[in-house]
């Protein structure tokens, strides 16, 4: 069915019959073509949506069982219940969407030892560079995250983590390519001449504490986790992989050193250009 | 033809905790992704962090200071709103630092913070939405953001300020206001609408257009620009601008060249009858992660005026923002 350009259409509860759409339908092709920011571009009203809410509690004969319902929800928000069912809404949007598109929402917390759970990937934007660490580094992250959610009194089932180890290990890399895009272009633009990234054989002080503090490591297991990150690392670039952006490139020197190379600053000024006044 | 050119930012949503999520953020994003977050994020820290506002990404608020020292030839920087994903003081010290606190090397600040203050740039700022929440829930009005800012916003009373810039005989005047709504009641409900909508108050509007019958009657020939948050056309219920069409008759009414704005963390360019209206796309707001915007606005100034707009956008790939289009 062809929903989309009717859609001005089936705003009118008459048309809705003509068109003889049932609600699933309508949510279906609701949420699957159109995402909330689109239906505000396209002005969709609030009539449409209270509409659609009205029809998915009806076809489906969803009912409220999770709302918060009790006063130890209500102190942990510190929203009235009022707010809470505002947000509780959506929430119920969302469940009778999964029910409608068959996906089997299990409702299981996602972690990595459960790969059996029902999840959907986030995906993964594409990076320069094939940089992908190793299962190990990548779970050593994950054990440190859940140590410190042990300590902050979060049961480690209950955090959200990559859904597997392949998620895991895209989203340390592209946390890890990021974190060296970053430190480039701050020293593409600055004074500052040193450029070595490890030296004798480990990430110079300053790069340990920063990339602790980006990936949660505890200083106990820091030692760990940092000398298998510089192995990797220097593997990775003597073998050919590519870590670049518009700010430069890692490089290996011959002691098998990490060290930036990066682009020279670049200034767009128009020697034409005459600032103007300002009078008030 | 003098030629006024401005980098454009807005909704950068600074906060204390950089990459904080919320159910406003998830509704903009994709359905499966949202409700996976949603789920995932309910279950970790339950509702609270659902309520709490939206915050920033750092790499692209990085990439946004480099994005201005690179540009020196231009005549300042607007900062449309939503600098702060709150207006409590904890969240609005983080954005004072990154347009107020001076450079120390290359864009970062002493402390190694970016920041927009590099050389003398000129930085224009006017309060969104989300700088004038009084705390996570959306309670609006609070007054921390004049406090922290004021120095920045000109000629600033009764809801509207201005600025006048002049390059050879060529005069270009900007006038802002403040379209926060002052009270829960002046949203469409109290309870969800209260977040994102604003409201055309009539003393605010009435303030504005004798500030640009002022400048007129001061500067001849004296082209004017206006500059809010909120969009001033149909955005939805939750972003709606109320009596938007007060502001779009009045504007063209009194010949206004165009209207900059941000809000939707949607970069678009309309026209109506001649009134074109710059919106802005966010800039490293953590629901905009992989459509964050930075706009270069051009003036050009003779018997006509053109504007012309640059659009840039984050790559993660570079990291940096990059060229995509002319407008």
């Amino acid at each position: 069915m062809n929903f989309l350009p009717q859609l001005s259409e089936i705003l009118d509860p008459k048309s809705r019959e003509e068109f003889d759409v049932s609600p699933a339908d309508i949510i279906r092709s609701y949420f699957e073509k159109l995402t909330p920011l689109d239906r505000s571009v396209r002005g969709i009203s609030d009539e449409w949506q209270r509409l659609i809410r009205k029809s998915s509690a009806d076809e489906t004969g969803f009912t409220d069982t999770g709302g918060p319902q009790t006063s130890i929800e209500h102190e942990q928000t510190g929203l009235d219940l009022q707010q809470l069912y505002a947000w509780w809404d959506w929430d119920q949007t969302a469940q009778t969407l999964y029910h409608l598109m068959g996906v089997g929402y299990t409702g299981t917390v996602i972690g990595l030892e459960d790969e059996t759970s029902q999840s959907v990937n986030e995906p993964s934007l594409p990076l320069d560079g094939s940089f992908s660490p190793s299962k190990k580094l990548a779970q050593m992250w994950i054990d440190n995250i859940k140590m410190l959610a042990n300590d902050a009194g979060i049961p480690s089932t209950q955090i959200a983590l990559p859904s597997n180890m392949v998620e895991a290990q895209q989203e340390f890399a592209k946390s890890l390519i990021s974190f060296f895009g970053m430190i480039g272009q701050k020293l593409r633009y600055s004074g500052r001449t040193d450029r070595t990234v490890t030296r004798e054989g480990r990430f110079t002080s300053s790069y340990e504490i920063q990339l602790c503090d980006r990936f949660f490591i505890l200083p106990s297991a820091s030692a760990d986790f940092l000398s298998q990150l510089r192995s990797e690392l220097t593997s990775a670039l003597a073998s050919g992989t590519v870590i670049r952006g518009a700010w430069g490139q890692l490089k290996l020197d011959r002691q098998s050193e990490v060290y930036f190379v990066l682009t020279p600053p670049r200034i767009l000024a128009d020697p034409s250009f005459v600032q103007s006044e300002e009078i008030e | 033809m003098p030629r006024f050119s401005y980098i454009h930012l807005s909704d950068t949503h600074f906060c204390i905790e950089p990459v904080r999520r919320n159910a406003l953020g998830l509704m903009r994003r994709l359905p499966r992704n949202r409700i996976d977050t949603y789920w995932r994020q309910m279950r970790t820290i339950g509702y609270l962090s659902l309520a709490k506002p939206a915050s920033y990404i750092p790499e692209i608020l990085i990439g946004a200071a480099q994005f201005c020292l690179e540009r020196p030839s231009v005549d300042g920087v607007i900062f449309t709103g939503d600098l702060a994903t709150t207006g409590m003081m904890t969240d609005l010290l983080v954005a004072r630092s990154f347009v107020s606190e001076p450079a120390a090397d290359g864009f970062v600040t002493e402390n190694g913070s970016p920041t927009l203050n590099v050389g003398s740039r000129n930085i224009y700022v006017l309060p969104g939405n989300h700088d004038k929440y009084i705390n996570p829930a959306g309670a609006p009005n609070c007054i921390h953001f004049a406090m922290q800012f004021g120095s920045l916003m000109r000629n600033y009373r009764d809801g509207v300020g201005h600025w006048v810039r002049r390059k050879g005989n060529a005069h270009v005047g900007f006038i802002y206001a403040d379209f926060t709504l002052q009270t829960r009641m002046d949203a469409s409900d109290k309870f969800f609408a209260v977040y994102g909508q604003g409201r055309v108050k009539e003393e605010v509007l009435r303030e504005l257009k004798d500030r640009s019958f002022d400048l007129r009657r001061r500067f001849e020939k004296i082209t004017l620009v206006w500059v809010l948050h909120f969009a001033p056309f149909d955005c939805g219920y939750s972003l709606r601008l109320h009596d938007y069409g007060d502001f779009i008759d009045a504007a063209i009414s009194l010949r206004v060249a165009a209207t900059i704005c941000g809000h939707t963390h949607r970069a678009s360019k309309t026209s109506v009858d001649g009134h074109t209206i710059l919106c802005a796309g966010s800039t490293g707001c953590v629901d905009a992660e992989e459509d964050s915007r930075i706009q270069v606005l051009h003036f050009d100034v003779g018997k006509e005026i053109h504007i012309q707009r640059e659009n840039y956008i984050w790559s993660s790939n570079e990291q940096e923002f990059v060229f995509l289009s002319r407008d």
